[in-house]
Protein backbone atom coordinates (compact mmCIF):
# COMPACT_ATOMS: atom_id res chain seq x y z
CA UNK A 1 0.00 0.00 0.00
CA UNK A 2 1.26 3.54 -1.20
CA UNK A 3 1.60 5.99 1.60
CA UNK A 4 -0.19 8.83 1.60
CA UNK A 5 2.22 12.07 1.80
CA UNK A 6 1.29 13.41 5.63
CA UNK A 7 0.87 17.02 4.04
CA UNK A 8 -1.82 15.51 2.12
CA UNK A 9 -3.53 13.68 5.53
CA UNK A 10 -3.71 16.61 7.03
CA UNK A 11 -5.22 18.83 4.75
CA UNK A 12 -8.12 16.38 4.19
CA UNK A 13 -8.76 16.22 7.99
CA UNK A 14 -9.15 19.67 7.90
CA UNK A 15 -11.22 19.70 4.98
CA UNK A 16 -13.38 17.40 6.16
CA UNK A 17 -13.53 19.38 9.78
CA UNK A 18 -14.46 22.53 8.24
CA UNK A 19 -17.13 20.23 5.61
CA UNK A 20 -18.46 18.49 8.88
CA UNK A 21 -18.77 22.23 10.20
CA UNK A 22 -20.66 23.51 7.39
CA UNK A 23 -23.26 20.74 7.44
CA UNK A 24 -24.04 20.83 11.13
CA UNK A 25 -27.82 21.70 12.15
CA UNK A 26 -28.08 25.50 13.01
CA UNK A 27 -28.66 26.38 16.47
CA UNK A 28 -32.28 26.84 18.04
CA UNK A 29 -33.59 30.29 16.55
CA UNK A 30 -33.74 32.66 18.87
CA UNK A 31 -37.31 33.39 20.57
CA UNK A 32 -39.55 35.84 18.74
CA UNK A 33 -40.16 39.11 19.90
CA UNK A 34 -44.39 38.98 21.89
CA UNK A 35 -46.31 40.40 18.95
CA UNK A 36 -48.84 43.41 20.89
CA UNK A 37 -51.76 42.50 21.03
CA UNK A 38 -54.23 42.89 18.43
CA UNK A 39 -56.20 46.31 18.98
CA UNK A 40 -59.11 47.85 17.32
CA UNK A 41 -57.96 51.95 15.20
CA UNK A 42 -57.87 54.17 17.78
CA UNK A 43 -60.30 57.25 17.64
CA UNK A 44 -58.98 60.90 17.92
CA UNK A 45 -60.44 62.48 21.25
CA UNK A 46 -63.60 64.56 21.05
CA UNK A 47 -61.83 68.52 20.57
CA UNK A 48 -63.90 69.91 23.43
CA UNK A 49 -61.29 71.98 24.83
CA UNK A 50 -60.61 73.17 21.19
CA UNK A 51 -64.20 73.54 20.93
CA UNK A 52 -64.86 75.71 23.83
CA UNK A 53 -61.70 78.00 23.33
CA UNK A 54 -62.82 78.93 20.07
CA UNK A 55 -66.89 78.99 21.37
CA UNK A 56 -65.10 82.10 23.89
CA UNK A 57 -63.06 83.75 21.09
CA UNK A 58 -66.35 84.08 18.42
CA UNK A 59 -68.22 85.08 21.27
CA UNK A 60 -65.65 87.54 22.23
CA UNK A 61 -65.21 89.22 18.55
CA UNK A 62 -69.14 88.99 18.08
CA UNK A 63 -69.86 91.06 21.23
CA UNK A 64 -67.33 93.49 20.36
CA UNK A 65 -68.38 93.43 16.43
CA UNK A 66 -64.78 92.82 15.64
CA UNK A 67 -65.29 91.16 12.03
CA UNK A 68 -66.07 94.02 10.36
CA UNK A 69 -62.96 95.62 11.01
CA UNK A 70 -60.54 92.58 10.30
CA UNK A 71 -62.77 91.06 7.30
CA UNK A 72 -60.53 88.62 5.98
CA UNK A 73 -59.54 86.95 8.82
CA UNK A 74 -62.97 87.07 10.33
CA UNK A 75 -64.48 84.84 7.38
CA UNK A 76 -61.94 82.81 7.60
CA UNK A 77 -62.61 81.93 11.55
CA UNK A 78 -65.98 81.72 11.00
CA UNK A 79 -65.48 79.37 8.03
CA UNK A 80 -63.37 76.89 9.76
CA UNK A 81 -65.62 77.01 13.11
CA UNK A 82 -68.23 76.05 10.71
CA UNK A 83 -66.67 73.25 9.42
CA UNK A 84 -65.35 72.46 12.84
CA UNK A 85 -68.62 72.11 14.53
CA UNK A 86 -70.02 69.94 11.66
CA UNK A 87 -67.26 67.94 11.73
CA UNK A 88 -67.44 67.51 15.97
CA UNK A 89 -67.98 64.16 16.78
CA UNK A 90 -68.49 62.55 13.32
CA UNK A 91 -64.58 63.28 12.29
CA UNK A 92 -62.68 64.61 15.56
CA UNK A 93 -59.26 64.85 13.73
CA UNK A 94 -60.72 67.11 11.35
CA UNK A 95 -62.65 68.88 13.53
CA UNK A 96 -59.61 69.99 15.95
CA UNK A 97 -57.61 70.70 12.91
CA UNK A 98 -60.62 72.97 11.75
CA UNK A 99 -61.04 74.54 15.89
CA UNK A 100 -57.40 74.49 15.45
CA UNK A 101 -57.49 77.04 12.42
CA UNK A 102 -60.51 78.77 14.03
CA UNK A 103 -58.92 79.77 16.94
CA UNK A 104 -55.65 80.77 15.07
CA UNK A 105 -58.03 83.27 12.96
CA UNK A 106 -60.22 84.55 15.67
CA UNK A 107 -57.09 85.60 17.71
CA UNK A 108 -55.94 87.73 14.88
CA UNK A 109 -59.20 89.26 14.13
CA UNK A 110 -59.04 90.04 18.11
CA UNK A 111 -55.03 91.28 18.11
CA UNK A 112 -56.28 92.84 15.13
CA UNK A 113 -59.57 94.26 16.25
CA UNK A 114 -59.18 95.94 19.35
CA UNK A 115 -56.24 98.21 18.56
CA UNK A 116 -58.75 99.40 15.38
CA UNK A 117 -61.84 99.42 18.18
CA UNK A 118 -60.38 101.39 20.59
CA UNK A 119 -59.26 103.99 18.19
CA UNK A 120 -62.79 104.63 17.28
CA UNK A 121 -64.49 104.43 21.00
CA UNK A 122 -61.21 106.85 21.47
CA UNK A 123 -62.36 109.11 18.68
CA UNK A 124 -65.76 108.87 19.87
CA UNK A 125 -65.09 110.15 23.35
CA UNK A 126 -63.21 112.59 22.33
CA UNK A 127 -65.67 114.40 20.31
CA UNK A 128 -67.70 113.94 23.21
CA UNK A 129 -65.28 115.55 25.06
CA UNK A 130 -64.85 118.27 22.90
CA UNK A 131 -68.23 118.97 22.60
CA UNK A 132 -68.63 119.46 26.58
CA UNK A 133 -65.50 121.54 26.43
CA UNK A 134 -67.24 124.19 23.69
CA UNK A 135 -69.35 125.03 26.45
CA UNK A 136 -66.79 124.86 28.94
CA UNK A 137 -68.42 122.21 31.14
CA UNK A 138 -65.32 121.78 32.91
CA UNK A 139 -66.80 124.77 35.02
CA UNK A 140 -70.38 125.07 34.58
CA UNK A 141 -70.87 121.41 35.96
CA UNK A 142 -66.68 120.92 37.23
CA UNK A 143 -67.52 117.52 39.06
CA UNK A 144 -69.26 115.84 36.01
CA UNK A 145 -66.78 117.29 33.83
CA UNK A 146 -63.67 116.33 36.25
CA UNK A 147 -65.22 112.58 36.61
CA UNK A 148 -65.82 112.06 32.86
CA UNK A 149 -61.46 113.34 32.54
CA UNK A 150 -60.22 110.84 35.00
CA UNK A 151 -62.41 107.47 33.18
CA UNK A 152 -60.74 108.76 30.08
CA UNK A 153 -57.55 109.07 31.11
CA UNK A 154 -57.21 105.85 32.87
CA UNK A 155 -59.30 104.26 29.52
CA UNK A 156 -55.88 105.61 27.75
CA UNK A 157 -53.41 103.97 30.39
CA UNK A 158 -55.21 100.41 29.98
CA UNK A 159 -55.26 100.88 25.97
CA UNK A 160 -51.20 101.96 26.38
CA UNK A 161 -50.95 98.27 28.77
CA UNK A 162 -52.86 96.66 26.07
CA UNK A 163 -55.43 96.06 28.58
CA UNK A 164 -58.34 96.56 25.56
CA UNK A 165 -61.76 95.39 26.84
CA UNK A 166 -60.89 97.66 30.36
CA UNK A 167 -59.93 100.52 27.85
CA UNK A 168 -63.27 100.23 26.04
CA UNK A 169 -65.29 99.61 28.92
CA UNK A 170 -64.02 102.99 30.66
CA UNK A 171 -64.07 105.14 27.75
CA UNK A 172 -67.99 104.09 26.84
CA UNK A 173 -68.28 105.23 30.16
CA UNK A 174 -66.43 108.32 29.98
CA UNK A 175 -67.99 109.30 26.56
CA UNK A 176 -71.21 109.12 28.73
CA UNK A 177 -70.31 111.57 31.32
CA UNK A 178 -69.11 114.08 28.89
CA UNK A 179 -72.45 113.59 27.34
CA UNK A 180 -74.49 113.95 30.46
CA UNK A 181 -71.75 116.88 31.36
CA UNK A 182 -72.64 118.73 27.91
CA UNK A 183 -76.38 118.13 28.66
CA UNK A 184 -76.23 119.95 32.36
CA UNK A 185 -73.69 122.33 31.03
CA UNK A 186 -75.98 122.91 27.53
CA UNK A 187 -79.36 123.68 30.57
CA UNK A 188 -77.53 126.01 33.01
CA UNK A 189 -75.65 127.62 29.94
CA UNK A 190 -79.62 128.37 28.58
CA UNK A 191 -81.18 129.32 31.71
CA UNK A 192 -77.80 131.63 32.01
CA UNK A 193 -78.44 133.20 28.57
CA UNK A 194 -82.44 133.76 28.73
CA UNK A 195 -82.07 135.62 32.28
CA UNK A 196 -79.01 137.67 31.02
CA UNK A 197 -80.89 138.20 27.60
CA UNK A 198 -83.80 139.21 30.17
CA UNK A 199 -81.76 141.75 32.29
CA UNK A 200 -79.61 143.45 29.39
CA UNK A 201 -83.09 144.31 27.94
CA UNK A 202 -84.47 145.73 31.20
CA UNK A 203 -81.44 147.91 31.20
CA UNK A 204 -82.31 148.86 27.58
CA UNK A 205 -85.32 149.87 28.16
CA UNK A 206 -84.60 151.68 31.59
CA UNK A 207 -81.96 153.52 30.03
CA UNK A 208 -84.26 154.55 27.38
CA UNK A 209 -86.79 155.53 29.84
CA UNK A 210 -84.27 157.82 31.33
CA UNK A 211 -83.49 159.41 28.23
CA UNK A 212 -86.87 160.00 27.43
CA UNK A 213 -86.95 161.90 30.51
CA UNK A 214 -83.79 163.74 29.65
CA UNK A 215 -85.10 164.60 26.84
CA UNK A 216 -88.12 166.03 28.29
CA UNK A 217 -86.18 167.51 30.65
CA UNK A 218 -84.16 169.64 28.19
CA UNK A 219 -87.29 170.53 26.16
CA UNK A 220 -88.57 172.30 29.31
CA UNK A 221 -91.12 175.13 28.28
CA UNK A 222 -90.79 174.27 24.84
CA UNK A 223 -94.62 173.12 23.82
CA UNK B 1 -98.85 195.62 40.73
CA UNK B 2 -98.26 193.98 44.00
CA UNK B 3 -99.40 190.89 42.70
CA UNK B 4 -97.02 191.72 39.12
CA UNK B 5 -93.89 192.03 41.50
CA UNK B 6 -95.11 188.50 43.54
CA UNK B 7 -95.38 186.90 40.48
CA UNK B 8 -92.14 188.21 38.89
CA UNK B 9 -90.22 186.80 42.08
CA UNK B 10 -91.96 183.48 42.07
CA UNK B 11 -90.80 183.30 38.47
CA UNK B 12 -87.49 184.17 39.11
CA UNK B 13 -87.44 181.83 42.01
CA UNK B 14 -89.14 178.87 40.08
CA UNK B 15 -86.55 179.25 37.62
CA UNK B 16 -83.83 179.45 39.81
CA UNK B 17 -85.18 176.43 41.16
CA UNK B 18 -84.82 174.61 37.90
CA UNK B 19 -81.62 173.12 38.17
CA UNK B 20 -81.75 171.96 41.51
CA UNK B 21 -84.93 169.89 40.12
CA UNK B 22 -83.25 167.93 37.45
CA UNK B 23 -79.20 167.49 39.66
CA UNK B 24 -78.55 164.90 40.97
CA UNK B 25 -81.72 162.86 39.51
CA UNK B 26 -79.42 161.19 36.41
CA UNK B 27 -80.19 157.77 36.23
CA UNK B 28 -76.42 157.31 35.95
CA UNK B 29 -76.29 158.35 39.63
CA UNK B 30 -78.80 155.88 40.79
CA UNK B 31 -77.52 153.61 43.19
CA UNK B 32 -80.39 150.84 42.08
CA UNK B 33 -78.88 151.51 37.87
CA UNK B 34 -75.11 151.50 39.49
CA UNK B 35 -75.59 147.95 41.08
CA UNK B 36 -77.70 146.50 37.89
CA UNK B 37 -75.25 147.65 35.57
CA UNK B 38 -72.24 145.88 38.58
CA UNK B 39 -74.03 142.60 38.50
CA UNK B 40 -75.13 142.73 35.10
CA UNK B 41 -71.12 143.00 34.13
CA UNK B 42 -70.25 140.69 36.47
CA UNK B 43 -73.02 138.08 35.06
CA UNK B 44 -71.69 138.86 31.71
CA UNK B 45 -67.87 137.87 33.64
CA UNK B 46 -69.11 134.67 34.68
CA UNK B 47 -71.10 133.72 31.66
CA UNK B 48 -67.77 133.71 29.52
CA UNK B 49 -66.15 132.24 31.91
CA UNK B 50 -68.80 129.43 31.80
CA UNK B 51 -69.64 129.82 35.06
CA UNK B 52 -73.51 129.80 34.31
CA UNK B 53 -74.90 129.29 37.83
CA UNK B 54 -72.88 132.44 38.81
CA UNK B 55 -74.10 133.70 35.35
CA UNK B 56 -77.65 133.09 36.29
CA UNK B 57 -77.38 134.34 39.82
CA UNK B 58 -76.03 137.77 38.86
CA UNK B 59 -78.43 138.32 36.22
CA UNK B 60 -81.23 137.79 38.11
CA UNK B 61 -79.43 140.46 41.14
CA UNK B 62 -79.10 142.96 37.67
CA UNK B 63 -83.37 142.44 36.82
CA UNK B 64 -84.11 143.18 40.45
CA UNK B 65 -82.27 145.94 40.20
CA UNK B 66 -83.41 147.33 36.92
CA UNK B 67 -86.63 146.87 37.94
CA UNK B 68 -86.07 149.09 40.78
CA UNK B 69 -84.55 151.50 38.20
CA UNK B 70 -86.98 151.58 36.10
CA UNK B 71 -89.46 152.60 38.96
CA UNK B 72 -87.10 155.24 39.16
CA UNK B 73 -86.23 155.99 35.44
CA UNK B 74 -90.86 156.44 35.45
CA UNK B 75 -90.57 158.56 38.39
CA UNK B 76 -87.64 160.58 36.67
CA UNK B 77 -89.58 161.18 33.59
CA UNK B 78 -93.07 162.02 35.10
CA UNK B 79 -91.03 164.54 37.54
CA UNK B 80 -89.51 166.17 34.55
CA UNK B 81 -92.39 166.04 32.34
CA UNK B 82 -94.03 168.48 35.32
CA UNK B 83 -91.07 170.46 35.27
CA UNK B 84 -91.39 170.87 32.12
CA UNK B 85 -94.80 171.89 31.94
CA UNK B 86 -94.33 174.11 34.37
CA UNK B 87 -91.78 175.61 32.62
CA UNK B 88 -94.71 175.83 30.13
CA UNK B 89 -97.13 177.43 32.39
CA UNK B 90 -94.59 180.05 33.73
CA UNK B 91 -93.47 181.31 30.05
CA UNK B 92 -97.11 181.56 29.26
CA UNK B 93 -97.92 183.26 32.44
CA UNK B 94 -94.68 185.92 31.83
CA UNK B 95 -95.90 186.27 28.34
CA UNK B 96 -99.66 186.88 29.19
CA UNK B 97 -98.42 189.62 31.89
CA UNK B 98 -96.19 191.29 29.53
CA UNK B 99 -99.21 191.82 27.24
CA UNK B 100 -101.76 193.08 29.92
CA UNK B 101 -103.42 189.96 30.56
CA UNK B 102 -103.36 191.08 34.71
CA UNK B 103 -105.86 193.83 33.27
CA UNK B 104 -107.58 192.45 29.73
CA UNK B 105 -108.08 188.72 31.34
CA UNK B 106 -108.18 189.33 35.32
CA UNK B 107 -109.91 185.98 36.02
CA UNK B 108 -108.14 184.13 34.52
CA UNK B 109 -104.69 185.58 34.73
CA UNK B 110 -105.43 185.35 38.50
CA UNK B 111 -106.50 181.50 38.63
CA UNK B 112 -103.71 180.73 36.42
CA UNK B 113 -101.25 182.90 38.87
CA UNK B 114 -102.90 180.44 41.81
CA UNK B 115 -102.66 177.32 39.61
CA UNK B 116 -98.68 178.16 38.76
CA UNK B 117 -98.26 178.21 42.56
CA UNK B 118 -100.38 174.97 43.03
CA UNK B 119 -98.07 173.79 40.49
CA UNK B 120 -95.39 174.37 41.59
CA UNK B 121 -96.02 173.26 45.12
CA UNK B 122 -97.45 170.10 43.96
CA UNK B 123 -93.49 169.35 41.76
CA UNK B 124 -91.80 169.88 45.21
CA UNK B 125 -94.10 167.50 47.01
CA UNK B 126 -93.13 165.09 44.66
CA UNK B 127 -97.08 165.03 43.12
CA UNK B 128 -95.87 165.25 39.68
CA UNK B 129 -99.16 164.21 38.15
CA UNK B 130 -101.17 166.93 40.04
CA UNK B 131 -98.55 169.33 39.18
CA UNK B 132 -98.63 168.40 35.32
CA UNK B 133 -102.47 169.15 36.07
CA UNK B 134 -101.76 172.49 37.47
CA UNK B 135 -99.32 173.35 34.41
CA UNK B 136 -102.04 172.15 32.39
CA UNK B 137 -105.10 174.80 33.70
CA UNK B 138 -102.33 177.85 33.51
CA UNK B 139 -102.20 176.85 29.32
CA UNK B 140 -105.56 176.44 29.10
CA UNK B 141 -106.49 179.21 31.36
CA UNK B 142 -104.41 182.01 29.43
CA UNK B 143 -104.65 180.54 26.17
CA UNK B 144 -107.15 182.95 24.84
CA UNK B 145 -105.04 185.73 25.75
CA UNK B 146 -103.96 187.93 23.16
CA UNK B 147 -101.53 191.02 22.11
CA UNK B 148 -104.49 193.80 22.53
CA UNK B 149 -104.92 195.87 19.34
CA UNK B 150 -103.29 198.70 18.37
CA UNK B 151 -99.75 197.55 20.65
Amino acid sequence: MKKLPLTFMILSLVSLAGLLLSCATPPPAAPAPPQPPAVEKKVPPLPEAEYAQAKELKGKVEKYQLGALVPEAFQSAEKSFQEGETAYKQDNEKAKSSLDQAIAAYRQVIEKGFPLLADRKKAETEAAKDQADSIKANVAVKEDYDKAKALYDQALQERKAGAFEKALELLAQAKDLFADAYAKAKAKKDLAEESLRASQEGLKQVEAQAAEAEKELQQAGTP
Amino acid sequence: MKNGKRLVIFICLFLALLPCLSSGQSLMDNEDYKNARLYQQKAEDSFRAGDYDKAYEYSELARQYTAKARVFAEGLRLRYRAVNYSQLASNRLTWARSVGAEWNYPNEYAMAVKDLQEAKRALEDGRYEASISFSKNVLRLLSDVQIPKGK
